[in-house]
């Protein structure tokens, strides 16, 4: 009998370490193997594209370290984030690599959580080799991570932290999205107000560090062009069911609802909308844009109006073969987390470039000074890191017609960074 | 009105709760102890008719069926693995068993599906009913799942009184030494009572993506604990008590919303959970419904 529970405890514990190997698997990452007949050139210089004329990286590898939900709830976007970093280090090594040594993403499966994050980024601080790490993913998790960040000197460079906390945590906190006291001032000004000319919403938002942020800076947003918000309602991320709340919002009859919410959690409401026959036109923030969004909610998605600090259009060369590549891996599409991971990497490694070394504070120091003009194929420029070591980005909106994301404005910044 | 509105909502997702507390409180029963891998057998039952609706057929009624055998089968798995063999042992051990099925099916799921959302294919239209010409709606979806949720109890009613088989299940579920002694296969009239159970927890996981919209493997955990405070509410093996406690904790949940937030969603129905069982360690309905058992239901 003894023999059967064990077997029943080993079986439970090999499914578990099963899901660790799948990030296992996935960590260890693929320094590309330079062909032994291509030329050597200097290192560190570009080369025009990725096939001829190489400077085979050689030496001991560069590491840099990479925070992503690999597993877990958020395992999709994860993706979006270590596959984009990897594809970016990749097209270094092609190039030359970094001081003319290969470039080596570290990743760690942080399942989104930030006490796991705070665990993975103290193991890093603690690894010499790891120069400098991109991620963690959300701002939660970002904000956690940054005091220990600090205590070791790292750079800790997150594609898509937008919490207006967080960058101005330390000196060693940089983010990528954009904040979202820029984010949510735009939606509301060039969205809700200019393009749709809405005099009432409600609000569904995230209850975590991002969602709490971006409702504030709509709140401001809202009371500054006039625009009543009839109702504003939370959740806890994992909630699946909408129905009570949204039929409290209902009673309030307000003209546009609008979404602070993830992807998945968006669709998922829209799905509930219209299965409750509730037809009010939806306005999301940035992270609705994502084509997960049709997928999950198909018609009850259409005419959905979002922000986007990048659009993914086949018009634009360099982003369509990033994208390509992308969606040949994982079999979907990026929105924008993807190209915002992948410019992280080339600018990260432009920076390391740059500082000459693989010292820590070398590297954050460079990394303030790194712009857009330093790299070559970024996505979602331009770049230039504010003190704080953000940016202000400039944001177009985008609109779901006849299944598909559509691009409804210029790019441009609200008129306050203007 | 509003208000009203709120109870409909309750009362929809209290049936699917209450379909998943009949079929754990069955399981008590036949079983004597509490399962952890509960919520593993609606998520089954949810994934299985997603991949059916999606692959081969969109058709509602077999979608049922089929949720109902995968998640029966997962449950002959679970009784071979954590029951069977410890009837006789302390309970401690099954009861840690599945645990270990709990975590071993979840991840193997992960593993194969991906831990993402999945949009739900509707087997029928969703479109509300407006009531009496007021604001107040009633959709396909709340009308679908309290039908089934009817339809399922009263058939599990009937079988349990009125078939052989059920005689041995409640028989089994009263006395198990007893029930041997008068030459009642115990294991397999266990084995039944767990396969009938985690069907019915499969068929709830159904109901419940249809109702969410939305399906995916890491779902089953919160409303498995649901489950659990429903039949804890009922009395543990009282199945009327059982489905009152959980429409009751739909109920409550969806007017905690409405008065509050969404985000004290599981703080209301486990703060209800806490003060009846505060004052009725037994159960809520243990007396009333207790008694009433015997004359059918």
């Amino acid at each position: 009998m003894k023999k059967t529970i064990a077997l029943a405890l080993a079986a439970a514990m090999t499914a578990s370490a099963l899901t660790g190997c799948g990030s296992g698997g996935k960590s260890e990452t693929a320094q590309t193997t330079p062909a032994a007949a291509e030329t050597k050139a200097e290192a560190g210089t570009q080369a025009p594209d990725g096939g001829q004329a190489d400077n085979a990286p050689s030496g001991d590898p560069i590491r840099i370290g990479g925070i992503a939900p690999v597993t877990g709830d958020k395992a999709e976007m994860g993706e979006s984030f270590w596959r984009s970093w990897q594809l970016a280090i990749d097209k270094v090594n092609g190039e030359g690599g970094v001081l003319g040594r290969p470039v080596e993403l570290v990743l760690e499966d942080s399942k989104a959580d930030p006490k796991e994050a705070v665990e993975l980024t103290k193991k890093m601080g603690d690894n010499e080799d790891i120069c400098a790490v991109l991620g963690p993913m959300a701002s939660s998790e970002a904000i956690a991570c940054a005091p220990v960040f600090e205590e070791y000197s790292m750079v800790e460079l997150s594609p898509c932290a937008s919490n207006n906390q967080y960058a101005p945590m330390s000196d060693y906190a940089f983010t990528l999205a954009g904040k979202m006291d820029a984010e949510m001032p735009y939606l509301i000004e060039r969205g809700v107000h200019e393009y749709l000319n809405a005099k009432s919403v409600a609000v569904i938002w995230v209850n975590d560090d991002w969602g709490s942020s971006a409702y504030q800076s709509t709140e401001e947003g809202c009371s500054q062009y006039g625009i009543e918000i009839t109702d504003n309602e939370s959740f806890v991320s994992g909630e699946k069911d909408f129905t009570a709340i949204l039929t409290k919002i209902r009673q309030t009859n307000p003209e546009y609802l609008l979404l602070i919410t993830q992807a998945a959690d968006g669709a998922l409401i829209l799905n509930q909308v219209k299965s409750m026959g509730w037809e009010i036109p939806v306005i999301g923030a940035g992270a609705m844009y994502s084509d997960q969004v049709i997928l999950l909610a198909g018609d009850a998605a259409e005419n959905l109006v979002a922000s986007a600090a990048f659009f993914l259009s086949e018009d634009d060369p360099v982003a369509w073969d990033y994208a390509t590549k992308f969606s040949d891996g994982a079999g979907f599409y990026p929105t924008i987390h993807g190209p915002l991971s992948y410019d992280a990497a080339l600018l990260l490694c432009a920076a390391i470039e740059k500082a000459g070394t693989t010292d820590r504070q070398a590297v954050r120091d460079a990394l303030m000074e790194t712009t857009d003009a330093d790299v070559e194929g970024l996505l979602a420029g331009p770049y230039s890191f504010t003190e704080d070591g953000d940016i202000i980005r400039a944001y177009c909106l985008v609109k779901i017609q006849d299944g598909k994301w559509t691009r409804v404005s210029d790019y441009t910044k609200c008129s306050k960074f203007e | 009105m509003y208000i009203i509105q709120q109870l409909i909502n309750g009362l929809s997702q209290g049936s699917i709760y209450a379909l998943m507390a009949i079929g754990y409180t069955l399981i008590v029963g036949v079983v004597g102890l509490i399962t952890f891998a509960y919520g593993e057998m609606v998520m089954i039952g949810a994934m299985s008719a997603y991949l059916f609706y999606t692959y081969v057929s969109p058709n509602f009624f077999l979608g049922i069926l089929v949720a109902f055998a995968a998640s029966g089968i997962a449950g002959i798995f679970i009784h071979k693995v954590a029951y069977e063999r410890f009837l006789e042992a302390p309970k401690h051990i099954a009861l840690l068993c599945t645990v270990g099925c709990s975590i071993l099916i979840k991840n193997l799921a992960q593993i194969a599906f991906g831990s993402q959302g999945n949009a739900m294919p509707m087997a029928f239209e969703t479109r509300p009913f407006y009531l009496f010409g007021t604001d107040l709606y009633i959709t396909t979806i709340h009308l679908a799942v309290i039908a089934i949720v009817l339809v399922l109890s009263v058939g599990l009613s009937l079988f349990l009184y009125k078939t052989r088989v059920g005689l041995m299940l409640r028989a089994v579920s009263q006395d198990k030494m007893a029930s041997s002694l008068v030459a009642i296969n115990v294991k397999k009239v266990t084995l039944i009572g767990n396969v009938v159970g985690t069907g019915l927890g499969g068929v709830a996981g159904l109901l419940y993506g249809t109702y969410l919209t939305n399906v995916s493997t890491v779902f089953g955990t919160v409303v498995g604990l649901k489950a659990i405070s429903a039949c804890v509410l009922g009395g543990m093996t009282n199945i009327p008590g059982a489905a009152l406690g959980a429409v009751l904790i739909g109920i409550l949940e969806n007017f905690g919303i409405a008065l509050f937030t969404s985000s004290y969603r599981d703080i209301f129905a486990f703060i209800f959970v806490f003060i009846a069982l505060t004052f009725r360690p037994e159960g809520l309905f243990v007396f009333r419904f207790g008694r009433k058992k015997k004359g059918g239901k």
